[in-house]
């Protein structure tokens, strides 16, 4: 966009020296100088966040792109004034995001939200962190320190052509600082009422002209929260450390390596499912938590060339280890990623990459639950080609496709088509039907799970299904951008989605007597279920002046689903309509009293959702207040209140998770930070 | 009129040539500068003179940011509609911002006027700050930082917002 096509540049060139000047320099120029005007509207932190010769323009290519995009910089983190990720992310427009207790939260977009969410691809720095086991992210295991963060682009909607399965109703991509911008050192730290006490330091330096390496160590240490009653504690205290490096150095003019690693360690406490037992008493619940270790090391290559080849090697190993009560886990997470892109040809550019990940897991099965066969590696290979067609100047078509093929479900498609017109500098609208896929994970095909009925004493017992399909979505998208002036712009999206051979969870009849445990009852899941969902989602951003800025977000979703009402369903086969908030809102006001002194408030509403048919959780709105000073260029003190507007509000719940369900608390949090 | 003609068409090239010069060395310099153009725009937002006025931008001499500053021309601040001059010579008193291409142009005489009218100076030539300018844009890392002489500054009664000042490096 900014940076002309070189053919165009040659024949300007070429011309020149005819002496056709004047005329011709003025009328081809006038691109080049009519794009600084899109420099205007950003705000004084994202415009000195960029880079002068900028071959990654993220920031501006995802907000361009065809598809629902929304960008958290790392002013919007730091002025949320909060400390986990999931936090964050309650700013976007169509994410939902619902804390279940100090370490466990249900996080989806455009509905879906549970604990084991499994539609949302999420990536630090392009690795995978969601969890093969659950296709979900155990965000409690997530910790990196948010000032290393650069910015989170979050998509909503399928990107499954670009991200592979998963990538269905969203994709988020964390991006840490390079270490080349985050030279010199900063500690930072705070402490609280539900926060107790967190911290980091970080340092970075330079190893030579070229080569930058910075390391960070950060831990947190949380409170137990209080559960649905109001009345006990569900001990859902923990803590949690991590270390980090990054090296970036720029080996040519062509190539540029990153390495990255890290390691964490968590103690998370609290009840998880509790333990089965032969011997009386045959269930017990106490104070289980999940003791685990995840260490990665990841590289990326990018390499272009003068001629206009782009390509980027991405290797990463990610090694998790847990412990729970009733399983042990071990595994290992090899994946390799290569992205081509070729320079325009007759208004094409292409670009066409290949993935490779081999996952490796064991188990140490219980009673209560097991993973069977116990030890097993899959291999998922995938190949995506996309070809960008400049259709006129204000019509791009884009037209992706990937193919998978996967362990459990052998071959996969993940096709799309997007067409985005901008018929002038204030609007673009864009269009989108993508066919996605949902990978059916580990624990559908292999999990075991025996515990009581919850609410009863009859145990049942939860069977794997190997038969167990890909969820198939089919998705239809529209988007509208409106830059109504410099300062203001809204960004609206509308999406109709058919979700085919959904998951559904049911009694299949069985029923087994066992002498210590009387009668148990069989459950499996299995394909069973089709869903519908619509909605709309629309984000606001306002800077007023350059001291105050306004950000709203909203969206409204509705389902519907079809099943069998004959079946004897053992989880809520219409999970999608009662679990999912009809509609969310989200305002933000960034303000700066002084030059010195920040005052911003963060106003969330949530709909009411029922979960599995018994926990009611009303509808909410609460908010959040940070007061932030700046005495000293480098000092940053600030002080937040969180969830001011009640004592205590449940977020979510979750049939087998019901006794640590929590009820989420007022904090206040007060943090420091200083570079130097 | 042969003159005029030919002085436009070498000017022309200038600019062509700087705009373009991406295609030699594999640098885009017009990012540069677009980057440059937006940060004059914050500029006259974070600058806070004696009395509130609208905010004129004047260039001195020639340089590539010249083919840029013209987009900030009737850009809103504060409802009042920001100017840019470009024509030579400059008449210091009538500018709100001057963008120096030369670092020979800042005379004693100039910076006794900046004082006088609160004028904020600002360049990308080497060594502007310590010689008396007030905002000196640097590239470092990829990054463009600005090198900020706070007592040029104050001399001048102007104040800078800290935002701005937060992540400038500071000569006092």
């Amino acid at each position: 966009m900014l940076l002309l096509p070189k053919r165009y540049t040659a024949t300007l060139m070429l011309l020149l020296h005819t002496f056709a000047v004047p005329a011709l320099c003025a009328e081809s120029s006038r691109n080049d100088i009519e794009s600084a005007s899109d420099l205007l509207p950003l705000s004084w932190e994202e415009l000195t966040e960029l880079d002068v010769s900028s071959l990654s323009r993220q920031t501006q290519s995802v907000k361009d792109s065809p598809a629902a995009a929304f960008v958290i910089t790392s002013e919007d983190i730091r002025r949320a004034g909060v400390t986990s990720l999931p936090e964050v992310l309650r700013m976007v427009p169509g994410m939902d995001v619902a804390k279940i207790n100090a370490w466990n939260w249900a996080v989806s977009a455009r509905g879906f939200n549970d604990l084991y969410a499994n539609k949302l691809q999420v990536m630090i720095d392009g690795r995978s962190i969601y969890d093969p086991l659950v296709s979900g992210v155990y965000w409690g295991q997530q910790n990196p320190s948010l000032q290393d963060i650069e910015r989170i682009e979050v998509l909503r909607g399928p990107s499954g052509s670009l991200w592979g399965a998963n990538a269905v109703n969203g994709t988020i991509n964390i991006i840490t600082r390079s270490a080349k911008d985050t030279q010199g050192g900063l500690l930072y730290g705070g402490g609280g009422t539900e926060e107790q006490g967190f911290g980091g330091i970080r340092y970075g330096g330079k190893l030579d002209d070229s080569t930058f390496l910075r390391g960070t160590i950060n831990g947190i240490q949380r409170d137990a929260s209080t559960d649905l009653s109001g009345n006990r504690d569900t001990h859902d205290y923990g803590n949690a450390q991590n270390g980090n490096f990054r090296l970036d150095s720029q080996l040519t003019e062509h190539d540029q390596l990153m390495v990255e690693g890290n390691v964490s360690r968590y103690r998370l406490h609290g009840y998880f499912i509790g333990i089965s037992s032969p011997t009386p008493p045959l269930w017990r619940q106490d104070d289980f938590g999940r003791d685990g270790f995840t260490g990665s090391l990841q590289g990326s290559w990018k390499h272009h060339t003068d001629s206009g080849h782009y390509s980027d090697l991405n290797l990463s190993y990610t090694q998790t280890d847990w412990q729970l009560a009733m399983n042990e886990m071990s595994r290992s997470h090899l994946v390799l990623d290569f992205h081509h892109s070729l320079p325009e040809y007759d208004s094409h550019h292409l670009m066409w990459g290949l993935n490779y990940q081999i996952i490796n897991d064991n188990f140490n099965n219980s009673l209560t639950l097991g993973f069977e066969p116990d030890q097993f590696t899959q291999h998922n290979i995938g190949l995506f080609l996309q070809d960008q067609i400049d259709l006129s100047d204000d019509l791009i078509l884009t037209l992706g496709n990937r193919i998978e093929h996967f362990t459990f479900t052998g071959w996969e498609t993940e096709p799309n088509a997007r067409l985005m017109w901008t018929p002038n500098k204030q609007h673009s609208l864009w269009a989108a039907i993508s066919r996605a896929v949902v990978l059916p994970n580990r624990a559908q095909h292999s999990i075991r799970l025996f515990k009581p009925i919850p609410g009863s004493s009859t145990f049942f017992e939860a069977a794997a299904n190997p038969q167990m399909l890909t969820e198939n979505l089919l998705a239809y998208e529209l988007g509208w951008r409106w830059q109504i002036a410099n300062n203001l712009d809204i960004d609206t999206a509308l999406f109709y989605n058919i979700y085919d051979r959904m998951q559904g969870t049911k009694f299949d009849g069985n029923v087994r007597t066992d002498p210590n445990f009387g009668s148990i009852l069989e459950a499996t899941v299995g394909n069973y279920r089709q869903v519908k969902s619509y909605g709309l989602e629309t984000a606001l951003n306002y800077r007023v002046n350059h001291d105050w800025r306004l950000q709203a977000s909203y969206s409204a979703n509705r389902f519907h689903v079809d099943y069998d009402p004959n079946i004897a369903w053992f989880r809520d086969p219409q999970t999608e309509p009662h679990s999912n908030p009809q509609q969310t809102l989200s305002l933000r006001s960034l303000f700066n009293l002084t030059n010195e002194i920040e005052l911003d408030l963060w106003g969330r509403y949530v709909d009411k959702i029922t979960v599995d048919t018994v926990s009611n959780i009303p509808a909410y709105f609460t908010m959040d207040v940070r007061l932030g000073w700046h005495p000293h260029k480098d000092l940053e003190l600030s002080f937040s209140g969180q969830n001011l507007l009640d004592n205590q509000h449940p977020e979510f719940s979750d049939i087998l998770y019901i006794p640590v369900a929590s009820q989420i608390q007022r904090g206040y949090l007060a943090q420091v930070s200083w570079r130097f | 009129m042969l003159k005029v003609f030919l002085k436009s068409l070498l000017f022309c090239l200038g600019v062509c040539l700087s705009v373009y010069g991406y295609a030699n060395d594999g640098q885009p310099i017009s990012r540069e500068y677009q980057l440059k153009t937006a940060y004059l725009f914050h500029f006259a937002e974070l600058a806070e003179w004696p009395h509130s006025t609208p905010v004129t931008i004047c260039l001195q001499g020639n340089n590539p940011i010249r083919a840029y500053l013209p987009i900030l021309n009737g850009q809103q601040i504060d409802n009042k509609a920001v100017r840019v001059k470009l024509g030579t010579p400059i008449a210091i008193e009538e500018c709100q911002i001057v963008f120096f291409s030369e670092l020979n142009a800042l005379s004693k005489p100039v910076l006794e006027q900046a004082r006088k009218y609160h004028v904020l100076l600002v360049s990308d030539a080497e060594e502007f700050a310590e010689k008396g300018g007030m905002i000196q844009f640097t590239l470092r890392d990829n990054k463009l930082k600005l090198v900020v002489n706070l007592t040029a500054v104050k001399l001048a009664g102007l104040k800078l917002s800290s935002k701005l000042l937060r992540m400038a490096e500071i000569l006092e």
